[in-house]
């Protein structure tokens, strides 16, 4: 029971301390924030706790410029959920998503910063926020912004995560999420994503990205260029569609075949598709 | 090393060791209503109130609920009689083994204080962490609908 290996607890009062901490540790220092993984997935030999969750790092709040959503690192994901920002965002697809992550009673400990951070190939978090291109702050001994998509997979000694930031675009932008899985409560066999951008009734930018195909979440650059310059029409959608099931490398693993994921992967994209065309300007025209 | 909280309104000073869970500390002091399951927050029985949030205890390590405010179903009777929740799992038939109980009705506590009029599958979706193996769960809704009715009928506050 418990974490017989955890011989002690810090609780630094800065981030640089924190990071000082962490690198100090000689890879015995791990981050405590939500504390999920770290119980689920207990260490294997002797440890220091960095218990960060007391630093001011989980303000949600709409940045200086106007542009982006930015979620502090130690914001639980039920903190997330009830942000007056974050409710109506993008037709309310990030708290839909949000909901279908684990339980209530995992959420209200489960940080934004540790979802990322621990980077489940399965994480529903992970394939939306690369579909809206979400950012992430790192500090390192500076601060500096990260794609998520550069995030490296495995937690690092030598940086933590501060903040999340979500780009807030314009009208023209719709984003849509699928995941799938046997039960609510359950990961995901596959999941994916979609963000469109559309001016003067053409795609001018799109992100597709599928999850847990079994691999960690990545972009479909294929499907993407098949919808740049569309009108998003049925062709182009079947055309994106097809590209992304034959340029995503799907695998068997224990949740799901590899030939199942391809079925889940041409109803979720198609259905992202259509949903996101639903929510721009295109929606109100009859599919061609 | 010492952790101090309060426990059921109570401030306590406690002894446990750094990898030592919530769960641990509180079984250990006595409050067996907090239930070990799975040991990993996939059943839900050792829910407790953290800060007025229903979490998994088993996933909270002691060190970082110091200073904070705990309520296990050992603290929440209503002046001495039971919780309208409490009252609302008894009148349903909502108990049966009775594992999963104190768990279930502290979540659906917190629940119903943000979301005090609640439909069915907002019920299901909020109890979704916390396994019943023996009710099918249609009499843990029920009993929760009607805990929010009677919480909005009342003075009660959830």
């Amino acid at each position: 029971m418990g974490l017989p290996h955890v011989t002690s607890i810090v609780r630094p009062s800065s981030v640089e301390a924190a990071l000082n901490l962490l690198k100090n540790g000689n890879g015995a220092a791990r981050l405590l924030a939500g504390g999920v993984d770290i119980v689920r997935q207990p260490p294997s030999g002797d440890i220091t706790l960095v218990d960060v969750s007391a630093l001011p790092l989980r303000d949600i709040a709409v940045t200086e410029d106007g542009q982006a959503i930015s979620i502090g690192a130690t914001a639980t994901l039920t903190e997330i959920m009830e942000s007056k920002l974050i409710v109506n965002l993008y037709h309310g697809e990030l708290i839909a998503m949000l909901g279908r992550v684990a339980s209530p009673l995992l959420r209200n400990l489960a940080t934004i910063g540790g979802s990322i951070g621990s980077s489940h190939p399965w994480s529903d978090i992970h394939c939306l926020l690369l579909a809206l291109g979400a950012k992430v702050e790192v500090y390192d001994g500076s601060y500096r912004t990260v794609d998520l998509a550069d995030i490296a997979p495995r937690p690092r000694q030598d940086q933590l995560f501060t903040r999340v930031l979500i780009p807030i675009h314009g009208n023209g932008t719709a984003v849509a999420f699928e995941t799938f899985s046997l039960t609510k409560f359950d990961v995901a066999m596959l999941n994916c994503a979609c963000s469109i951008s559309i001016v003067a009734g053409k795609v001018v930018a799109a992100r597709v990205v599928a999850g847990g195909t079994p691999a960690r979440a990545s972009r479909i650059h294929a499907a993407e260029e098949r919808l740049l310059g569309t009108e998003l029409d049925a062709a182009s959608i079947q055309h994106a569609t097809d590209a992304a099931v034959s340029d995503t490398g799907l695998r068997d693993d224990v949740r799901a075949s590899a030939e199942y994921r391809r079925v889940l992967l041409k109803t979720g994209i198609r259905r992202c598709l259509l949903r996101a065309r639903a929510r721009t300007a295109l929606g109100s025209k009859p599919l061609s | 090393m010492k952790i101090r909280m309060t426990v059921n309104g109570t401030p306590r000073e406690m002894d446990a060791a750094p990898g030592d869970t919530l769960l641990e500390l509180l079984r250990r002091e006595g409050l067996k209503s907090v239930k070990k399951g799975c040991g990993t927050g996939d059943c839900g029985a050792c829910a407790v109130l953290l800060n007025g949030r229903a979490v998994n205890s088993c996933l909270v390590l002691a060190a970082k609920a110091d200073g904070a405010s705990v309520t296990t179903i050992e603290g929440i009777s209503d002046n001495g009689g039971l919780h309208p929740v409490q009252q609302a799992f008894l009148d349903s038939g909502a108990i049966q083994c009775g594992y999963c109980t104190p768990s279930m009705v502290l979540t659906a506590i917190d629940f119903l204080s943000r979301n005090p009029d609640p439909t069915d599958d907002q019920i299901r979706a909020a109890i979704a962490g916390n396994l019943c193996r023996c009710t099918g769960y249609d009499k843990q809704v029920a009993a929760i609908r009607d805990a929010a009715s009677r919480i909005r009928g009342g003075t009660h506050e959830a």
